[in-house]
């Protein structure tokens, strides 16, 4: 059918050849007009002139506003937009015609533009969300079809634009204040935002001069001159909406000095004069677009229009690759095939490092969580031994601790029979790549835990969101949470190393989980065996866990998640059956700490929130709820995810159970006698629930961010997070670096030595003298046997906390003392009762060779204790005043012979052995410790235990000897045990060789195989041997 | 369910359940229960020996000696002793009193006793100062006490010294008036033991620490005794504070005063130690008349005090009932005409304090220090001196002690309550309450009564202070804490 067109034919400023009007015309009947479009200024004076004054003849161009109300407009049909010089096809703008006809709601069809020689330049265009121009077009691109079946596209571009007339009376013509690159975009634009469609119709082709072709491809980066900025801003002011052009302008201005600051950075100061110069001009921008945002009417497109910011990143790469223009000899030379350019162009993998690493997210949380980390523990670097809060001293060699890990035997105070703690183990094995020094790794682990946390939480982030920002987002606040923090500063060493590792165990097994691989779930049992040994509060809650997993997929593969935690502490598990109060414990010395409420708890406090580096500045009594009020955030997260509904449900679910797990565990810990206080007892960390928490957050977090959603409502409420969020954890960082450089840790270095060095050379001698340390404070006495190793790691016994308690869980008392313990308490009571009493017997019996009195009452404890004879005051030393018990006769020894008359003689062990000259009468062989915790033989038998006899007392360790000389042997390794604890070490050298993944056969599986029928595994034979 | 139920599900329970676990325990208050500290130990001591010094007679070398036969001085009386054990119970339930050696400080033995069911001694004249031992015998402590009388109804030496034998210790304080021409004032140190001893004495006055110079330090050989004159070392003080320290053993400290004005002899006093230095300290004060109060602050701070005073009818006004003591100081305050009352001084610092009471009797008048002493504990023995009358003052308590009364046979009386008021002294009359004979009366104190008492020894011519004597080793707890 026949239809009239109006061209119009956009001049620029050139001149038209009459020659290529007159052909126009002659190709295609249907035109009935031509219109020259000229919006320059000097045609818009013109244009106002002629207004004013009628009588002026009309030129040959005319302005936009003209256009559309001039008569050609009116008769005709439908108005086809041209560039001068541009050639269509014989049958483009029937081909143009048949689609636009053919649908009512269709207003606008573009044709395919092609180059001169046959290259493609535009087949419809969009924009990314943000407003930058995407061509799917890359440069040089030959036509080869691959874009023929593209039809409804977001825009296309104005050469061969047909659009109805109708339209164009209404709705106006592109407009000239924006470049060729967004004009056609944004006539496009406001024509759906109308309810109209936009298509592109392949078949039609029009070619387009050569010249200017660069600008239809995608906006590109880095800038290849000043002007592509202006164009793009121009384009975002157009598209405002109304009454935002305020609030776009400071958008624009704010990202454009940012990039501004990042060209600076990435040392092109070009493009930062180009952005800051972009920034200036906006004003002016937003003048020019005035008037096109009056067509901002209502209603948003649909998400699925725009082109992600991946595509335009390749888009870019494409761009940057071949120098922004189109090469003039782009194609590809005959010769060697140089794939790594290809590779680049042509997929979208990158290849090329990206401009700037310092702006990946991860490296900027690494490199934050360092400064802080080097900020609060620099002091911890030097000479000495760290000490301080729940941190105990490491300086032992690992000989001893080797020993302490096979042995049953704690040599605290008289000793007792108590299996090692888990996180000995953890340690020993840690500490071999820094030559068995557990102070220098430990030193390391604590300079270094904020960057591992960070980074072990991005890397296992991955699996549950993509988007590297958010990965980093959730390492922030896994590391800013206040129980890390808190755990850091009182050294608490358990816990810090479940913080590291719980990332890496959920990854484990959620891989164990999906793949079904037993490495996996080994490699996630390694993971739990350094929590089970760091946090004994979560022991229970990893059984639970596994076996529940265990249950509802029906696979046994998972046992391998509790293995090697099993192994590695399976004495310590077997004896906290009998003292479930272990489970309560945190490794490490008794600290305790003030009890949050439960809504502190919820927030992720572990302690009440106090940190007395901000009572300088705030209120003391608004510090709490300042420090509460900075993990707000956090909580709106958790809202948050609660009420979207496109998120991943499992995340949710997992999140919600860990949240609440972990929340629960707390009340319990905190508020219900999981703890008690000082001197001893056990002081159950509510960090242990935190991490639980902490985990809760990370998965409230993830689940509302993403998947990232585009509506205006969702995307305030997002950014508003990822500004929140960050901001409360940077804030709760800098307070506690603030805390820990101003105020000071309570972890420090110390170089003194828990004994005198003469005390101390006694007992690692033949005479194994103990010392007995007084201290008065405050009109308390208080009292400790003190061997080298006390108050170090080899003596802090999470078991044996748990054994100094008992009662029901409303009612927790103290356990009495037993007999030995009240032996030593006499014995000081009777030095210090200032009566002259002769306590040098019973000294004796208990190996006890030095008195060391300290404390603020020291001097008068001092002349107290020296009224009893035998005392020798040595001098002052670090520890205190040093007094030397010296009995008439031989030394002192922890080896002694009671004979008939209670004499004591001592025998010196060398080694495990000693000598014992002969003698007469009942002799006994006592040792200074509680009964049945050596192995002694005499003469090469196990020697015969003595009952109660005078100058032995009950608990004591006492043997019978023969009255001839005899050889003694004295030794605390249990063979069984040893062998048992052995066992247990390969059980877990066992898993962690499982856990290396060799292979790929476990990859294989995703899912339970159905029963395989006969079909089945014929099919599955055949395909073994096609592939053989 | 399918995902959308379960998506609600979830949605309510991330919202629901954190928020009813915070409701619920929000402000839940740890229960009190469990959160027990781990107290101390209390440790039941073996029994050891009790020693008693008895300072021997009042020490008269460099008196100033009159240059006219007429200004003769009066010989000393003699001083008595008389000593007395009484029954006690071992852990194993075996009831025995100690054995009782009694020896004069240079070595000779005057009398040993073994155990028996009870032993009061006679009143035994002793020249030389006296040594009384209880000795323990297994697990029964040895409550053992002696008391040295010196009497003298007329002469230079006139009135009435009575001490309870002082317990050896390493630190002794005294707050006592300084040497003048009026007051003569010793301080009497005795080594009971076997090993050389180095006695360390500081001194404190009205301002300040007063500087002994080379006199502080003095050794003491086994069984030696000197005499330390406050002329001497602190002249012209008005009041003393003294510490004496022993390095080496333990040292019986014990100080003597007596007062002549001109020609006129105006008593004489023997005292032991007062209490060590507390922030409450109650100084009980069984005899009435005009009293002087000696305050003495041991520490760096000056110090603040106020005192109050609970007679037998209730509280008793005082002329001055505040003061404040310098750093180190020793202060006296006058509080004026005092019934037989229990003083009370709350210092905002440690101190000690003593009050000196006088009496006007037949003849002239006579003078009593009052130590403060410590809270009554378990079972203590207070001997009474022979032909003496003598009083107990039981400060303001809670509850009720027992009171045990020894006749001179050795036997014991039953137990007689003694109820303790709040808010008044209680005065007891042992001859009146315990029987005529009573030698000695055994004080038994329960666990949870905090109380305080004082004896006094009145003649017609002369007033005494006696003093509680401590509970011996092997009575009671010590409380002790075994860290790890």
């Amino acid at each position: 059918m026949s239809f009239t067109v109006a061209a119009v034919i956009r001049t620029g400023g050139h001149t038209v050849s009459r020659a290529w009007l007159t052909a126009l015309r002659h190709h295609f009947p249907q035109i009935t007009s031509v219109t020259l479009l000229d919006d320059s200024r000097t045609a818009q004076k013109l244009a106002r002139r002629r207004r004013r004054n009628p009588e002026l003849p009309a030129g040959e161009t005319l302005t936009a506003a003209e256009l559309v109300s001039s008569p050609d407009l009116e008769r005709a049909d439908y108005v086809w937009f041209l560039s001068p010089d541009s050639l269509p096809e014989p049958d483009c703008l029937t081909q143009l015609h048949t689609r636009l006809s053919a649908a009512d709601t269709l207003a606008v069809v573009g044709p395919k533009i092609l180059a001169a020689d046959g290259d493609l330049v535009s087949v419809g265009v969009t924009t990314t969300a943000d407003g930058c121009r995407y061509s799917p077009v890359s440069p040089g691109e030959e036509d080869a079809g691959q874009h023929n079946r593209r039809e409804d596209v977001f825009a296309v571009d104005e050469p061969g634009m047909l659009v109805a007339a109708a339209v164009v009376r209404q709705l106006g013509v592109p407009s000239e204040t924006l470049s060729v690159s967004y004009r056609g975009i944004e006539y496009c634009d406001r024509l759906r935002r109308a309810g109209h469609r936009v298509e592109v119709v392949p078949q039609a082709r029009i070619a387009i001069p050569a010249e200017g072709i660069g600008r239809y491809y995608s906006s590109p980066r880095p800038l290849p001159h000043k002007h592509i900025v202006r164009h793009e801003h121009r384009y975002r002011l157009a598209t405002a909406g109304r009454g935002r052009s305020g609030i776009t302008q400071l958008r624009l201005t704010l990202l454009a000095v940012l990039k501004a600051l990042g060209n600076l950075l990435a040392n092109s100061p070009d493009e930062a004069a180009w952005w800051l110069g972009a920034a200036w001009a906006l004003p002016q921008d937003a003048h020019a677009t005035r008037r096109l945002r009056r067509y901002r009417t209502g209603g948003s497109l649909p998400p699925s229009v725009y082109a992600s910011r991946h595509d335009l990143r390749s888009a870019r790469r494409e761009l940057a690759g071949v120098g922004g223009e189109i090469a003039a000899d782009h194609l590809r030379e005959d010769g060697a095939l140089n794939t790594a350019g290809d590779l680049a162009e042509f997929s979208g993998i990158d290849t090329r490092t990206k401009r700037s690493l310092l702006f990946h997210p991860l490296v900027v949380i690494v490199v934050v969580s360092s400064i802080a980390s080097a900020l609060m523990f620099y002091r911890l670097i030097g000479p000495g031994a760290i000490t301080g809060g729940a941190w105990a001293r490491l300086d032992v060699p690992f000989s001893a601790v080797v020993a302490r890990i096979f042995s049953p035997i704690l040599e605290l105070g008289l000793g007792s029979s108590t299996p090692a703690d888990p996180l000995l183990s953890v340690l020993a094995i840690l500490s071999l790549p820094f030559g068995g020094s557990l102070d220098l790794m430990l030193r390391s682990l604590w300079l270094l835990a904020l960057p591992l946390a960070a980074t072990v939480m991005y890397l296992c982030a991955g699996r549950v969101v993509p988007a590297a920002g958010l990965r980093a987002l959730l390492a922030l606040i896994w590391i800013a949470q206040p129980a890390f923090l808190i755990s850091l500063h009182d050294g608490r060493v358990g816990t810090v190393l479940s913080w590291v590792v719980a990332p890496a165990a959920l990854w484990a097994l959620d891989r164990a989980i999906h793949y079904r691989s037993v490495a996996a779930a080994a490699a996630c049992g390694l993971a739990f065996a350094v929590i089970m040994a760091g946090s004994p509060f979560l022991i229970v809650p990893i059984i639970i866990v596994v076996i529940t997993v265990m249950v509802v997929y029906r696979s046994t593969s998972f046992i391998w998640a509790l293995l090697p935690g099993v192994g590695l502490s399976w004495p310590w598990l077997i004896a906290a059956i009998r003292q479930p109060d272990a489970l309560l414990t945190n490794p490490g010395r008794v600290l305790d700490y003030a009890q949050p409420h439960s809504f502190q708890l919820a927030l992720g406090w572990a302690t009440r929130p106090q940190l007395s580096v901000l009572e300088t500045w705030l209120p003391a009594a608004a510090v709490p709820w300042v420090l509460v009020a900075l993990l707000l955030p956090l909580l709106a997260a958790l809202v948050l995810a609660a009420l979207r509904v496109r998120n991943s449900l499992a995340v949710l679910g997992l999140a919600v159970v860990c949240y609440s797990a972990g929340l629960a565990g707390a009340i319990v810990q905190a508020a219900l006698e999981g703890q008690l206080t000082a001197d001893g007892l056990v002081a159950s960390f509510t960090g242990d629930s935190m991490l639980l928490i902490g985990l809760g957050f990370c998965g409230f977090t993830a689940a509302a961010l993403w998947p990232v959603a585009f509506d205006r409502g969702s995307r305030v409420r997002s950014y508003a997070l990822r500004g929140l969020i960050p901001a409360g954890a940077l804030l709760m960082i800098t307070a506690f670096t603030l805390q820990s450089l101003l105020v000071g840790t309570p972890i420090h270095r110390t170089t003194a030595s828990p004994l005198p060095a003469f005390a101390a050379e006694r007992h690692t001698g033949a005479l194994g003298q103990q010392t007995l340390i007084l201290q008065s404070d405050d009109d308390q006495l208080y009292g400790q046997l003190v061997i080298p190793e006390s108050n170090t790691i080899l003596t802090a016994s999470t078991m044996h906390e748990a054994r100094s308690i008992s009662g029901h869980p409303f009612d927790r008392r103290p356990v009495a003392i037993d007999d030995a313990d009240i032996a030593l308490a006499r014995i000081i009571g009777r030095l210090t009762s200032g009566s002259g009493d002769d306590t040098r017997t019973a000294l004796d019996q208990l190996g006890i060779g030095f008195v060391v009195i300290r404390g603020s009452g020291a001097s008068e404890l001092a002349q107290t204790v020296a009224v009893s004879p035998g005392l020798t005051r040595l001098g002052a030393t670090d520890q205190g005043l040093l007094y030397q018990v010296v009995p008439d006769g031989s030394p002192l020894s922890s080896v002694s012979v009671v004979a008939d008359d209670g004499s004591l003689s001592p025998v010196e062990i060398v080694g495990g052995r000693g000598e014992i000259p002969a003698g007469t009468g009942q002799r006994t062989l006592i040792l200074a410790e509680r009964a049945g915790l050596a192995r002694v033989q005499i003469n090469g038998q196990d020697a015969v235990r003595e009952e109660a006899r005078t100058g032995a007392p009950s608990w004591q360790a006492a043997y019978q000897l023969p009255d001839e000389a005899s050889t003694v042997t004295i030794s605390y390794t249990y063979p069984q045990y040893a062998i048992g604890v052995g066992i247990g070490w390969a059980l877990l050298f066992i898993s962690v060789l499982v856990a290396i993944p060799f292979g790929n056969r476990s990859r294989a599986r995703t899912a339970p195989r159905p029963a395989t029928t006969a079909s089945g595994t014929a099919e599955s034979r055949s395909d073994e041997r096609g592939s053989t | 369910m399918n995902r959308r139920n379960l998506r609600s599900v979830l949605t309510f329970t991330a919202i629901a359940l954190p928020g009813l676990m915070i409701a619920v325990t929000g402000y839940l208050q740890p229960l009190a229960g469990g959160s027990v500290p781990r107290g101390a130990e209390q440790v039941r001591l073996p029994a050891t020996d009790t020693v008693s010094m008895c300072p021997g007679p009042l020490q008269t070398e460099d008196d100033v000696a009159g240059t006219d036969e007429e200004f003769q001085t009066s010989d000393v009386p003699t001083p008595t002793v008389r000593t007395a054990s009484a029954l006690t119970q071992a852990p194993d339930s075996t009831i025995l009193a100690a054995g009782v050696e009694s020896r004069t400080l240079g070595g000779e033995d005057n009398y040993t006793v073994g155990t028996t069911n009870g032993f009061v001694s006679g009143s035994d004249e002793q020249q030389d100062p006296t040594t009384v031992t209880g000795v323990a015998e297994g697990e029964n402590p040895a409550l053992v006490s002696a008391v040295q009388v010196t009497r003298a109804d007329d002469g230079d030496w006139a009135g009435v010294a009575a001490v309870e034998c002082v317990r050896p210790v390493t630190h002794a304080r005294f707050a006592t008036s300084g040497a003048s021409a009026t007051d003569d004032v010793r301080l009497v140190l005795s080594n009971p033991g076997e090993t050389t001893i180095t006695a360390t004495t500081e001194a404190t006055g009205a301002h300040g620490p007063i500087d002994i110079g080379g006199d502080a330090t003095v050794s003491l050989e086994p069984r030696e005794q000197r005499v330390i004159q406050l002329g001497a070392i602190a002249a012209e003080e008005p009041e003393v504070g003294l510490t004496v320290s022993a390095d080496g053993g333990l040292i019986g400290a014990a100080l003597q005063h007596s007062k002549r004005s001109g020609l006129t002899a105006e008593g004489i006093e023997m005292s032991g130690p007062v209490a060590d230095p507390a922030r409450e300290v109650s100084v009980p004060v069984a005899a009435g008349g005009p009293a002087r109060l000696r305050l003495s602050n041991p520490n760096g701070e000056p110090v603040s005090v106020d005192v109050s005073a609970a007679g037998v009818d209730g509280p008793v006004d005082l002329a001055r009932s505040g003061t404040s003591i310098p750093a180190r100081g020793t202060v006296t305050l006058d509080i004026g005409e005092i019934p037989p009352a229990a003083l009370t001084i709350t210092a905002d610092d440690r101190v000690t304090a003593a009050v000196e009471v006088t009496r006007d009797g037949d003849g002239g008048t006579d003078f009593a220090v009052f130590p403060a002493v410590e809270k009554l504990n378990s079972r203590q023995l207070l001997m009474l001196p022979e032909d003496i009358d003598a009083s107990m003052l039981f400060g303001p308590g809670e509850g009720t002690l027992g009171v045990v009364g020894v006749r001179g046979d050795g036997s014991a009386t039953g137990q007689f309550p003694v109820d303790l008021s709040g808010d008044r002294a209680t005065e007891v009359n042992p001859a009146e309450l315990l029987g005529e004979d009573t030698a000695a009366v055994i004080i038994e104190t329960p666990a949870d009564v905090s109380a305080f008492a004082a004896g006094v020894a009145l003649t017609g011519r002369g007033v005494s202070a006696l003093t509680v004597p401590d509970a011996p080793s092997g009575i009671g707890y010590r409380n002790i804490r075994l860290t790890d």
